[in-house]
């Protein structure tokens, strides 16, 4: 039960964060295409049609997945193995031994590390990004092109 | 299927709706035979590019008909129109608007490959920036080039695809005299060689004395529709200070 919940916990607080990451990610998109207008509204006067822009703005989201991924992991790998073998210490909040609901808990918190956090950071990385660029890459393919170029004028 | 490159019938363009309504274009009736070379002319807010931007089928009319290369325009999906723009219709701009990060060779490959052009882009590419005196010019990028050869970048982009009309708008707008003649003798030549039509809209009598046809628009309808010859110097209204300007036919 008490892991349960636990683990009710841990996907909670998961799915928030990818919200706000995918919130973030796509506002950051979409700013990226109006700034843009002009430049796909000359694409499309090129004959780009729009599944082919969908796909450029998909791929820019797939690009800035894999490069988030590469930072988070250069930057958050070293901290989550040291997370996952020194443990952060809670003794001086805790004393040496605590115990919550009957259940004794070891004051020295460890994380989890793998060979598997690779693959999830990246699939996790790319997969939000990709869904976050859907709406931007929608709103480029949609825009008149004939308005973007008039307002840019 | 009509011969006739575009034909506009009590072609009307709105926009915004009550107060702010605009009504860009009230009634244009216009025909463009192919091979033309059209000068578009008439004061700042006539139609100009409203005009320009539905015969490249960038925008629909409000009301009338306009049909591009036999087909109605506002019958076609957005997906055939864009179809339309990559087949057979080449786009000069103001403002140039090459791909800063792509060469001049690539600006104009990159036409070819949306066509499926495959490896044979490269060698078209080439031969067409060597048709326009560009080839010395071919690797560098638009940061590189001065507004004249970036405009005759831009006409190798347009025509690579050997479109049957060729939309410029205000295409010399950007440049001093000496290259707004190179470019439009460029266009000229385009023309005469391959039988291509170009509707260009201009405020520049320089510009207007290479062209062959001089429709004015004013406050949305054709106000004159004449050829433009050296027995018939076209007279260019308001912007340009009512000036008299020779013409070469």
């Amino acid at each position: 039960m008490e892991n349960h919940l636990i683990l009710t916990c841990i996907i909670l607080v998961t799915a928030i964060i990818l919200l706000v990451v995918l919130i973030g990610v796509a506002s950051a998109q979409l700013a990226s295409v109006l700034e843009r207008r002009r430049e796909f509204a000359v694409l499309s006067a090129l004959g780009m049609h729009g599944v082919r822009l969908v796909r450029v703005v998909l791929a820019e989201g797939v690009a800035l997945g894999l490069v988030g991924a590469l930072g988070g992991l250069a930057l958050g790998g070293p901290l989550a193995w040291l997370l996952a073998h020194r443990g952060v210490d809670f003794t001086r909040l805790l004393g040496r031994s605590y115990a919550f609901g009957g259940t004794v808990i070891d004051p020295i918190v460890y994380g989890d590390f793998g060979a598997w956090i690779l693959p999830e950071t990246f699939l996790v990385a790319v997969v939000a990004t990709t869904l976050a660029s859907l709406y931007p890459a929608w709103f480029a393919a949609r825009s008149d092109p004939a308005q973007a170029l008039r307002v840019a004028q | 299927m009509s011969d006739l490159v575009l034909e506009a019938r009590g072609v009307q363009k709105v926009f915004g709706e009550g107060r702010t309504e605009v009504r860009a274009l009230r009634a244009v009736d216009l025909v463009v035979q192919p091979g033309e070379f059209l000068a578009l002319v008439g004061p700042s807010g006539s139609g100009k590019t409203t005009f320009l931007n539905l015969a490249g089928a960038l925008d629909l009319p409000t009301a009338g008909t306009l049909s591009v290369l036999g087909r109605d325009v506002a019958s076609l999906s957005r997906r055939e129109r864009a179809e339309l723009r990559l087949r057979s219709l080449g786009f000069v701009f103001q403002a140039y608007n090459l791909v800063p990060v792509l060469s001049a060779r690539e600006n104009v490959e990159f036409v070819l490959e949306l066509q499926g052009a495959g490896r044979e882009r490269r060698r078209r590419a080439h031969a067409i920036l060597e048709e326009l005196g560009l080839a010395e010019l071919a690797d560098r990028r638009p940061a590189e080039l001065s507004g004249g050869q970036q405009q005759r970048v831009a006409v190798a982009r347009a025509v690579a695809a050997r479109p049957r009309l060729v939309l410029a708008d205000e295409p010399t707008a950007n440049l001093d005299g000496e290259n707004a003649e190179t470019l439009m003798h460029l266009m000229r030549d385009l023309r005469d060689r391959h039988g291509m039509t170009f509707l260009f809209s201009t405020h520049d009598p320089r510009v207007v004395d290479h062209a062959v046809r001089v429709v004015t628009l004013v406050d949305g309808t054709v106000a004159r529709d004449e050829p433009h010859t050296p027995e018939r110097p076209h007279e260019i209204l308001p912007r340009i200070g009512k000036a008299r300007v020779g013409a070469e036919g």
